[in-house]
């Protein structure tokens, strides 16, 4: 119902579309007192080069405390889920859906460096520091980037830094700070204030209403949001396409993170080799769609880039993984609203 | 070019079995030798040509694991490329990367230098653009050295010829050399292969091909700090005595994947081909290909290439028979996802069989199949067969660049040999294609250039 909100956020003049933006949701809203400061869902807006609109939905995620990792007698748990701890997660937003190919499109055209495969890469890196404020856009994709999928399909095939790049590129679009979710936000979001197995409950029959996943697909992922969204909005978190979040991997992140409690806004270890993807994906078992399942960067992702050293951008013909995206909740802009 | 048309019977029965000719001709010529020297049964690689797709190919040579193997040797015209390349493979497998910097060698004679280091039964690499392949095999073969070479294997009439006899002499003493075109060793696409040999789908009549993405394979002109020849050579993908241009260098799998399920090679190809946007750029490729292929029995392949941003995208290939179809290749090379159907309408409805998730990289499975057969001592050549495979290719792209129908023999017999001085080229000497006085390159020019593409 407040899907027109956001749609003139698409220049950089922060505070006055903010102050709009604020004002008609207060206006309109019959919520009293404190409620009406909270952020609401809004949509965001695109202008592709071509002059095509793309928008997206995001959503306020409250902010709140909960258990994060899975109980030890849940089934199919495995031991980087353990233990369970304390997460405590400042308010956010999160897209209500996987970026779509369409949206990735858009990104891909206005900023592939179709040249940087045939320079030297210390020319590239050279030529990128030059110019600070240009976003170093990804290296033309070997091959067809939408596989055959139609647009309104989640976008695939991205490594961790295409993912974190395009967050870059939207941001400069919108003017609005656009990022991964941590792990952390990730899952909370997942479970949508539940303690469940699956965020909506405990049975895996319900599964097909919520997921594509290896009970109900044939190879293929879904276009997103066709399948029912969990309690707070969201569509696919679990199955479909992977979802890159912000974190490195690690198999001992938890019994790390556990010694605060709760932890605040975690966001990982500090360094690492692979990036968490989160979620499963439409070839998944019902294992690995569980909230707390946890999974990351596969070696065999890069099994189509016969090249060393690999992609730093795609990875080739992978349609099991994908991103949304979050943003931080701007304190200027719930001041704004005061 | 009209000549030779006639479609003789022995031809067609020869191109129906050059598959198996290219398996059996080293058992044929009944030489059975040890396939490799080393006392310690170690075997030895030498890498030619350090680029991403070679320091790749090393990568999985050096993962194969029925046995001890190890680089020794690197060789390759830009010094930068060899110590990249040493670095990321040092980097990975440092155990089994023993370069010191006597064994590194830059240059145009490197790939002698790093051939020398090997002993017989050892394997080079050849991971160069394919200008330089038979230059590489004439001396692999001379050493009597095991070879891994990359596709495409040759970029003309003369080029195919030559690689045709070096085949055979390699088959004679029992040399085992394995060729890039990795899809002959995924393990679904064999599978598939066999189904439709055992008519699960019919008798193939009509078989698709697309290749299309946005721009690329393309550059602008030569900067003042470089040669020519070292220029073109860098960007090998633009010019066509380099690599056979994008045509050669992109197309050639699904091209061969498809011949392969048909079991035959194509006679002729009618193609178009058009340049709209290349702006600046000056490279020697088209925009847009558009080929028809026509195999003895009259079957048709149709094949869409374009590199053009902004336009829908496609890199799948598919087969229909007189009972059912088949997708050889999804989307890209890997994972094939290979599968039938029932009809010609590929719905999940009709599914007949799909090859069951995940695949292994058949990069991977071409290394493991490679060394197999050196250690085992199995017959195994395929050159013969890439080079076929890259002469066809040729066939349909001189075939859009001319605007004439070109046929099998034509394309065999053509002879424009794009380098003639391959094996003679040197970083300040003239470049095989001089550059117009603009900065240019000669581009197709169909209709009116009919008998050579520039």
């Amino acid at each position: 119902m407040m899907k027109n909100y956001g749609t003139i956020c698409n220049r950089p003049v922060k505070s006055l579309t903010f102050l709009t933006v604020c004002l008609v949701a207060f206006s309109c809203s019959a919520l009293p007192g404190k409620e009406a400061d909270s952020p609401k869902k809004y949509t965001e807006t695109v202008t592709a080069e071509t002059g095509e609109k793309i928008s997206f939905e995001m959503t306020p995620i409250p902010g709140g405390t909960f258990l994060m990792g899975s109980p030890q007698d849940e089934p199919g748990r495995k031991d980087d889920e353990a233990p369970q701890h304390e997460v405590r997660v400042a308010p956010f937003y999160l897209c209500t859906t996987e970026t779509t190919i369409e949206l990735f499109m858009a990104y891909y055209q206005e900023t592939v460096t179709a040249k940087k495969d045939f320079i030297e890469p210390e020319q590239a890196e050279k030529e990128a520091m030059e110019d600070v404020d240009a976003i170093t856009g990804p290296t033309p994709v070997y091959g067809d980037m939408t596989m055959g999928y139609e647009k309104n399909h989640p976008a695939i095939a991205m490594t961790w830094h295409n993912a974190t790049t395009f967050c870059k590129w939207l941001s400069r679009k919108t003017g609005k700070k656009y990022r991964l979710p941590t792990e952390a936000e990730w899952e909370y979001a997942c479970r949508a204030g539940t303690t469940s197995r699956f965020g909506f409950g405990n049975d895996p029959g319900q599964l097909k209403d919520y997921a594509w996943y290896e009970a109900n697909t044939e190879g293929k992922n879904g276009a997103v949001a066709k399948k029912k969204p969990n309690a707070w909005g969201l569509y696919d978190m679990l199955g479909n396409v992977r979802e890159w979040v912000y974190d490195f991997y690690s198999p001992a992140a938890y019994q790390e993170i556990a010694k605060q409690s709760p932890a605040v806004n975690p966001k990982g270890p500090t360094a690492g080799k692979v990036h968490v993807a989160r979620g499963g994906d439409y070839g998944s078992s019902v294992e690995e769609l569980r909230c707390a399942a946890r999974a990351f960067e596969q070696e065999w992702w890069r099994m189509g880039d016969p090249q060393i050293p690999k992609s730093k951008w795609w990875l080739p013909e992978i349609d099991v993984v994908g991103f949304r995206v979050a943003r931080s909740i701007d304190p200027n802009e719930q001041n704004s609203a005061k | 070019m009209n000549e030779n048309t006639n479609k003789d019977t022995s031809r067609r029965e020869f191109l129906k079995n050059t598959g198996r000719v290219a398996a059996t001709s080293a058992l044929a010529a009944g030489i059975i030798s040890r396939a490799y020297a080393a006392s310690d049964n170690t075997i030895k690689l030498a890498l030619i040509g350090c680029g991403g797709r070679g320091t790749g190919a090393a990568s999985d040579a050096l993962s194969v694991q029925n046995g001890p193997i190890k680089l020794v040797a690197m060789a390759d015209v830009f010094e930068r490329r060899v110590a990249n390349s040493y670095k990321s493979l040092k980097e990975g497998r440092d155990a089994q990367v023993d370069v010191p910097d006597d064994r590194k060698f830059v240059g145009f004679d490197g790939y002698k230098k790093a051939m020398d280091c090997l002993d017989k039964g050892d394997v080079a690499i050849l991971g160069t653009p394919p200008a330089f392949r038979w230059v590489h095999f004439t001396y692999a073969i001379k050493k009597s050295l095991n070879v891994f070479m990359e596709k495409p294997v040759t970029v003309d009439g003369p080029t195919t010829r030559r690689m045709i006899e070096l085949a055979k002499e390699a088959a004679k003493q029992n040399l085992k050399c394995g060729v890039g075109l990795m899809i002959r060793h995924c393990r679904g696409r064999q599978e598939l292969h066999d189904r439709i040999k055992n008519g699960e789908i019919g008798e193939i009549i009509l078989m698709r091909g697309y290749r299309m993405g946005g721009r690329s394979a393309t550059c602008g002109r030569k900067p003042d700090n470089i040669s020519e020849t070292l220029y073109q050579i860098q960007k090998f993908h633009s010019f066509l005595w380099a690599s056979g241009g994008m045509y050669n260098d992109y197309y050639i799998h699904q091209i061969d994947e498809l011949s392969w399920m048909k079991d035959a090679w194509p006679i002729e190809a009618q193609a178009l081909g058009g340049r709209h946007y290349r702006g600046d750029q000056v490279d020697q490729n088209l925009d847009t290909y558009d080929v028809e292929y026509t195999y003895p029995d009259g079957t048709k392949l149709f094949y869409q290439g374009r590199n053009m941003s902004g336009c829908t995208g496609g890199f799948s290939s598919y087969v229909h028979g007189t009972k059912g179809s088949a997708v050889v290749s999804t989307s890209g090379h890997t994972p094939g996802k290979v599968r039938t159907y029932k009809g010609q309408n590929m719905d999940d409805a009709n599914i007949i069989w799909r090859y069951p998730q995940p695949e292994r990289s058949p990069y991977q499975l071409e290394w493991v199949d490679l060394i197999e057969a050196i250690r085992e001592d199995k017959p195994y050549n395929e050159v013969e067969r890439g080079a076929i495979t890259s002469m066809v290719s040729s066939m349909g792209r001189m075939a859009a660049h001319t605007g004439q129908v070109i046929t099998y023999d034509q394309m065999l017999n053509c002879p424009h040999e794009f380098a003639p001085n391959a094996a003679n080229l040197t970083n300040d000497g003239p470049a095989p294609v001089p550059a117009n006085a603009d900065g240019s390159y000669p581009v197709p020019q169909p209709g009116i250039l009919k008998d050579r593409e520039y």
